[in-house]
C-alpha cells in the first residue's frame, strides 16, 4: 500500500517539478518583453526605480511614440514591403519548385545544383554589390530597392517548395494530364491547394525576414517617409538616448503585430516545419 | 524520383512550361545573387570608394588583411568567442527545453507557444529591449543580482561584459528556432523505444542520452550549422546594442561590424569585399568540416 | 471535382488590398516629399533641431520659391553621409564636421565653394571681413573651400557657482588670458568632491559631457603640444609626445587615481549632463551646445570658465570645433543650395544662430550682436565664449580620420579605465596612427 502512495507522491512531485521548470523556461523567454512593457508604463523618474510593476500605468508614453516618430507611416511601409515580397516569393518559388519537381526540361538538374550552391552564400558577400546595383539603377532611397530584389523569389524558397512538391502523390496530376490540362492549370488548380503547409512556412519565414530586416534598410533608406519600423526605432534610439519609457513603448508597439500574427499562425507554422521535413532527418 | 510521362501531351510543352516557370526566379537569382557573387570577387582585387575610379591592386587587400590589420585579428577572435558563446549554450538549452516540451502535459501547447515568442521579435527590437535590461543600475539583471547581494555588473560598459551580454541576447534569440526543430525531430522518435528502455530499467536521463539524442542527430546538426552561420555574420543586434564601432573599445567588434565599417564608413569597398570573401571561405570550411564530422559519426554507429 | 485553388480568392483579394495600399501610400508619399525640394542633412538633438527649423523657416520666408526638406541624421552622421552619397543620392546641403569632411572632399563628393564665391564677389568680400580666419581655413583642405563655417563649437568648463561658494572656493578665471594650472584645477575639483559614509560619491568635482578620448586629447593639447603639425593632411600625430601623454594621463587620473570624476560604472546610468544640472557635479567639460540644456535647469546657477593649462604650457586653449555647410558636387540644385548656404553662414543666419543661444556664430558680427548677449543671459563670462576661437588649438584635418577615431577609441579607452598607462600610447596608438596616415 505504501508503495502505491510513494509512487503517487513521486509522480506529483515530478509533475510539480515539471511545471516549475516549464514556468521557468517561459519566464526566460518572456522576461525582456515583460520588462520592456513595465518600463514603457513608467514615468521618466520612476524608471530609475527597479520595480517590476509600475505604480500608475503611464499610458501617455505610447501616445508620445506617435508624436516622436511617424509610426503609422513606417508601419504601412513595412507591411507593403513585407507583403509584396512575400506574395512574390510564394508565387514564383512555388512555380519554380513545381517546375523542378515535376517538369522535365534540358539542364534542369544542373540548374538545381546551381541553386543549391547559392544557398551557401552568406548575406555579407552580396550586400555590397547589391548596394552598387541599386545605385546603378537609381533605386537608392526608393521603395523599389526594398521590394524588387526579393520579389521574384529566392533559391531557398524554391528549394523548399521543390522538396515539398516531390512528396505529393502523383495520381491527381496524372489524371489531370490525361484530361488534357496544361502545366499551368495543373499547378494552379491541383497542386497549389495541396501545398498549404509548405506555403505557410515559406510565407511566414519570408514575411518575418523582410519585416525584421535591418542592414538593407539601413544602407538604402534616407527618407523617413519610406522607412521601416526597425529603422525608425534605431533613429529614435539615437535621438532620444536614455529616454527609456518612450523607447520601450516604441519597442512594444513594433513587436506587437508580429507576435499577434505569430500567435495565430503558430500552430500551422510548426506543423508546416514538421511536414516539410526540417527535423528528424 | 517519380517521373510523370505525358502519355498524350507533347513533352515539348511541358519542357517549355518548365523553363518559363523557372525563368523569373532564375533571373532574380542571376541578377541579385550570382552577379553580386562574381562582382564582389572582382571588387576584392580592387581599391574602390565608388567616387574615384577603381584601382586594380591584385592580392594587396588580402595581404593587408592577414598581415597588417590588427583589427582583423580582433574581429576574428571576437567572432569566434561570440559564435561558440552562442552555439554551446543555445544547443544545450534547446535540447533541455525541447525535451521538456515533448510531453503530453495539460496546457503544454501554451508553453510551446510562449517559448517560440522570441522568434517573432526583430533583432533591432530585441537589442533595444535588452539594452534596458542591461542598464547598469536600474536594469532588471542588476536588480536581480542585487537581491542576491552581488554588485552591479557593467554589462554594456566593459568590453568583456559587453561580449557576454551580446552572447546572452544571441542565445535568447537562437533557442526558440532550435527548439522548434529539435522538438519536431523528437516527436518523430517512436515511443516503443522508450518503453523498451523503461522496461530494461533505464532512467529518464539515460533514455534521453542514449535514445533521443542519437536519433535526432540530423536535426541537431542542422541546428548547429544554422546557428554557426547566423552567429558568424551577426550584425543587426551588435550594431543596435553597442553601436557601429564594435562596442566599448572593440569589445564587440565582430566580423559583421568590421565589414559594415569598412564598406559604409570608411568607403573602402574593395577591402570590405575581400573581407566578405574571407568570411565566406571560413564559413564554407566550417560547414564542410561539420558535415564530414556528422557523416563519420553516422558510420561509426 | 477539384478543390478550389488554394487561396485564389484570398490571393486576389490580398493583391487587391496591396494594390490599393500601395496606390494610397504613393499618393500620400508624393504629397510630402517634393522631388524638387532642397535636401538638407544635419545632426541635432531635439532642442537643437528646433533652432535649426527656425533658421530654415526664416530662409523660406525670404525665398518662397525654394522648398527645403530636412534629413535628420542618426547616431553616426558620417557613416550616413558616406552611405547616402555612395548610393548616389547625396543630400544637396550637408552639415560638415571639421574632422570628417576631408575624406569626402578628397573624393570629390563636395563642391569647391571657391567657384561659387568667385561668382558672388560681394558676399565673398563680406564674408572675408567678418569671419574668423582660422575657422574658414578649417574647411580649406587641399586648397579648395569645401564648406563655409556655420558655428563654432569649442569646449570649455561650465561650473556651478553655488557649489563653489558653498565650498568657499574662489571663482575660476573669467577670461582666456587668466590661467589656472592643472594642479589648481585638481585641488579645486578635489575640494568639490564629497562622499557619504559608505564612500559613495554624492558630489563630483568634475564630469565630462564630451567624448572621453577626445577630452583626453584636449588635456594633452593644453600641456603645450598641438595634436599635430601641420594641421592639414599631417603624416604624424603627437600621440608619442611626452607632454601630450602627460596631459592624457592627467585626465585619466581624474577618474582613476584622484577620483574627482566618475568612471563610467560610477555614473550609475545618470548621464553626466544630468549630474551637472541636478547639482551633483561642480564642473562640467562640454561644448557650447550644452548651454541650451543647462539654461533650462532653472535652479542651476552656472557660468563658464577656461580650461586649465598644464605645466608645459603657457596658455589655455579650447579646440576649434566647427561645423559648416557644404554642397554636394552631384547636386542638381547647386544655385538653390548656394542661396541656403549663404543665408545660414551670412550675417542674417548668423544673427539668428546667435540669438538662438544654441550655437556660437562664426561671424564676428554674430558674436557681437545683442541677440547673442541676450541669449546668454545666464552667464557672465561671455568673453570666454566670444574669445574662444582666438584661443583654440586645432584638431587634425585628414581624409582618414574615421580610422584614426576607431584606433583612438580602442587604445585610449584602456588608459582611461586605468588598465594601461598613457605611455603605452607611444608604442601602440602612435605607431598604428602613423601607419594609417602614411598609407595611400
Amino acid at each position: 500500500m505504501s508503495y502505491l502512495i510513494r509512487g503517487v507522491r513521486r509522480s506529483i512531485v515530478r509533475g510539480v517539478a515539471l511545471y516549475a521548470a516549464l514556468i521557468g523556461v517561459a519566464w526566460c523567454a518572456l522576461f525582456p518583453i515583460l520588462w520592456a512593457l513595465s518600463g514603457s508604463l513608467k514615468t521618466e523618474s520612476e524608471v530609475a526605480t527597479p520595480t517590476l510593476v509600475p505604480s500608475h500605468p503611464h499610458w501617455a508614453n505610447y501616445g508620445e511614440v506617435f508624436a516622436l516618430m511617424p509610426f503609422w507611416r513606417m508601419f504601412l511601409n513595412t507591411v507593403l514591403y513585407a507583403g509584396c515580397v512575400t506574395a512574390g516569393q510564394v508565387f514564383f518559388c512555388s512555380l519554380a519548385g513545381y517546375s523542378f519537381a515535376r517538369l522535365r526540361f534540358r539542364g534542369r538538374d544542373t540548374l538545381f545544383v546551381l541553386y543549391l550552391a547559392t544557398l551557401m552564400v552568406p548575406l555579407t558577400v552580396t550586400v555590397i554589390p547589391q548596394f552598387i546595383l541599386m545605385r546603378t539603377f537609381g533605386w537608392t532611397d526608393t521603395p523599389l530597392a526594398m521590394i524588387v530584389p526579393g520579389l521574384f523569389g529566392s533559391a531557398f524558397g524554391t528549394y523548399l517548395m521543390r522538396q515539398f512538391f516531390r512528396t505529393l502523390p502523383t495520381d491527381l496530376e496524372e489524371a489531370a494530364i490525361l484530361d488534357g490540362c496544361t502545366p499551368w492549370q495543373i499547378y494552379w488548380r491541383i497542386l497549389l491547394p495541396q501545398t498549404k503547409p509548405a506555403i505557410m512556412v515559406l510565407a511566414v519565414l519570408t514575411w518575418v525576414n523582410v519585416w525584421n530586416d535591418f542592414l538593407w534598410p539601413l544602407v538604402m533608406i534616407q527618407r523617413q517617409s519610406i522607412a521601416t519600423l526597425n529603422l525608425g526605432l534605431v533613429w529614435m534610439q539615437g535621438q532620444y538616448v536614455s529616454r527609456w519609457p518612450v523607447l520601450m513603448a516604441a519597442s512594444i508597439l513594433i513587436l506587437l503585430p508580429l507576435v499577434l500574427v505569430y500567435a495565430i499562425a503558430q500552430r500551422a507554422f510548426v506543423r508546416g516545419i514538421a511536414v516539410t521535413g526540417f527535423g528528424g532527418r | 524520383m517519380i517521373s510523370i510521362d505525358d502519355g498524350g501531351m507533347p513533352t515539348k510543352r511541358r519542357a517549355r512550361a518548365g523553363r518559363a516557370f523557372v525563368a523569373p526566379n532564375l533571373a532574380a537569382i542571376a541578377v541579385f545573387m550570382l552577379f553580386p557573387l562574381g562582382f564582389s570577387l572582382y571588387m576584392s582585387f580592387q581599391k574602390w570608394d565608388l567616387f574615384t575610379p577603381a584601382k586594380f591592386v591584385g592580392l594587396a587587400n588580402f595581404r593587408h588583411l592577414f598581415t597588417d590589420d590588427p583589427l582583423f585579428a580582433t574581429a576574428l577572435r571576437n567572432t569566434a568567442v561570440y559564435t561558440i558563446g552562442t552555439l554551446v549554450p543555445a544547443v544545450l538549452i534547446s535540447l533541455v527545453v525541447a525535451a521538456l516540451l515533448n510531453r503530453k502535459l495539460k496546457g503544454i501547447s501554451v508553453f510551446r507557444a510562449v517559448v517560440f515568442v522570441p522568434l517573432a521579435v526583430s533583432s533591432v527590437v530585441t537589442a533595444v529591449m535588452w539594452q534596458f535590461v542591461f542598464n547598469t543600475d536600474n536594469g532588471l539583471l542588476n536588480t536581480m543580482l542585487g537581491w542576491v547581494g552581488i554588485g552591479p555588473v557593467p554589462w554594456l560598459l566593459d568590453p568583456g561584459w559587453a561580449m557576454v551580454s551580446l552572447c546572452m541576447i544571441s542565445v535568447w534569440k537562437s533557442v526558440p528556432f532550435a527548439t522548434v526543430v529539435l522538438l519536431a525531430a523528437m516527436q518523430g522518435v517512436p515511443h516503443t523505444l522508450y518503453e523498451a528502455a523503461r522496461i530494461d530499467g533505464a532512467s529518464a536521463t539515460r533514455q534521453f542520452i542514449s535514445i533521443t539524442v542519437p536519433l535526432i542527430r540530423g536535426a541537431l546538426s542542422f541546428v548547429v550549422v544554422i546557428t554557426i552561420i547566423n552567429a558568424f555574420q551577426a550584425f543587426d543586434q551588435v550594431y543596435v546594442l553597442t553601436g557601429g564601432h564594435g562596442g566599448p573599445e572593440t569589445g564587440t567588434y565582430v566580423l559583421g561590424i568590421m565589414l559594415f565599417q569598412h564598406a559604409f564608413t570608411f568607403l573602402d569597398f574593395g577591402y570590405a569585399s575581400a573581407l566578405a570573401w574571407v568570411m565566406f571561405a571560413i564559413l564554407f570550411g566550417l560547414t564542410l568540416l561539420q558535415l564530414r564530422l556528422t557523416r563519420r559519426s553516422a558510420l561509426e554507429l | 471535382m477539384f478543390d478550389q485553388p488554394f487561396g485564389r480568392r484570398t490571393l486576389l483579394r490580398g493583391a487587391g488590398v496591396l494594390g490599393a495600399a500601395s496606390v494610397g501610400l504613393w499618393s500620400a508619399g508624393c504629397g510630402d516629399d517634393d522631388a524638387d525640394a532642397l535636401t538638407f542633412f544635419f545632426q541635432a538633438n531635439p532642442e537643437e533641431a528646433d533652432a535649426r527649423l527656425r533658421i530654415i523657416h526664416a530662409f523660406q520666408s525670404t525665398h518662397p520659391d525654394i522648398r527645403v526638406r530636412t534629413v535628420l541624421s542618426g547616431p553616426d552622421p558620417m557613416q550616413q553621409v558616406s552611405t547616402f552619397c555612395a548610393g548616389g543620392k547625396c543630400p544637396d546641403v550637408l552639415m560638415a564636421w571639421e574632422l570628417t569632411y576631408a575624406g569626402l572632399a578628397e573624393r570629390g563628393v563636395l563642391t569647391d565653394l571657391n567657384t561659387m564665391l568667385a561668382r558672388d564677389p560681394g558676399f565673398a568680400a563680406q564674408l572675408k571681413a567678418d569671419s574668423i580666419r582660422d575657422l574658414s581655413d578649417t574647411f580649406a583642405f587641399g586648397g579648395g573651400q569645401y564648406a563655409l563655417p556655420e558655428q563654432w563649437s569649442g569646449n570649455f568648463l561650465f561650473y556651478n557657482k553655488a557649489l563653489f561658494d558653498q565650498a568657499g572656493l574662489p571663482r575660476p578665471p573669467d577670461r582666456w588670458d587668466k590661467l589656472w594650472s592643472f594642479t589648481e584645477f585638481l585641488t579645486t575639483a578635489a575640494a568639490l568632491t564629497k562622499r557619504d559614509g559608505s564612500g559613495k560619491a554624492t558630489q563630483w568635482g568634475f564630469v565630462d559631457t564630451w567624448v572621453p578620448y577626445y577630452s583626453a586629447g584636449l588635456f594633452g593639447m593644453n600641456n603645450g603640444t598641438p595634436w599635430c603639425r601641420p594641421r592639414m593632411n599631417p603624416t604624424h600625430l603627437n600621440f608619442d609626445d611626452d607632454a601630450f601623454i602627460e596631459g592624457v594621463q592627467f585626465y585619466a587620473d581624474l577618474a582613476g587615481a584622484h577620483r574627482v570624476a566618475p568612471k563610467a560604472a560610477d555614473q550609475q546610468s545618470i548621464s553626466t549632463m544630468d549630474l551637472f544640472t541636478s547639482g551633483k557635479a561642480a564642473m562640467a567639460l562640454g561644448g557650447h551646445w550644452r548651454y541650451q540644456t543647462f539654461s533650462r535647469a532653472e535652479t542651476l546657477d552656472f557660468d563658464v570658465t577656461v580650461l586649465p593649462a598644464g605645466p608645459k604650457s603657457d596658455r589655455a586653449s579650447s579646440n576649434i570645433g566647427t561645423t559648416g555647410l557644404a554642397i554636394a558636387a552631384s547636386s542638381p540644385r547647386k544655385q538653390q543650395a548656394w542661396e541656403f548656404v549663404k543665408f545660414a553662414t551670412g550675417p542674417v543666419g548668423q544673427a539668428l544662430i546667435g540669438a538662438s543661444g544654441l550655437f556660437v556664430p562664426v561671424l564676428t558680427s554674430g558674436t557681437k550682436s545683442a541677440g547673442f548677449a541676450s541669449a546668454h543671459n545666464r552667464i557672465r563670462n561671455l568673453a570666454v565664449l566670444t574669445d574662444g576661437p582666438a584661443h583654440s588649438g586645432y584638431l587634425p584635418v585628414t581624409p582618414v580620420w574615421q580610422k584614426i577615431d576607431a584606433l583612438m577609441d580602442r587604445d585610449i579607452g584602456p588608459v582611461l579605465r586605468g588598465r594601461r598607462p598613457a605611455t603605452s600610447l607611444k608604442t601602440g596608438l602612435s605607431r598604428a596612427v602613423d601607419q594609417v596616415l602614411g598609407s595611400p
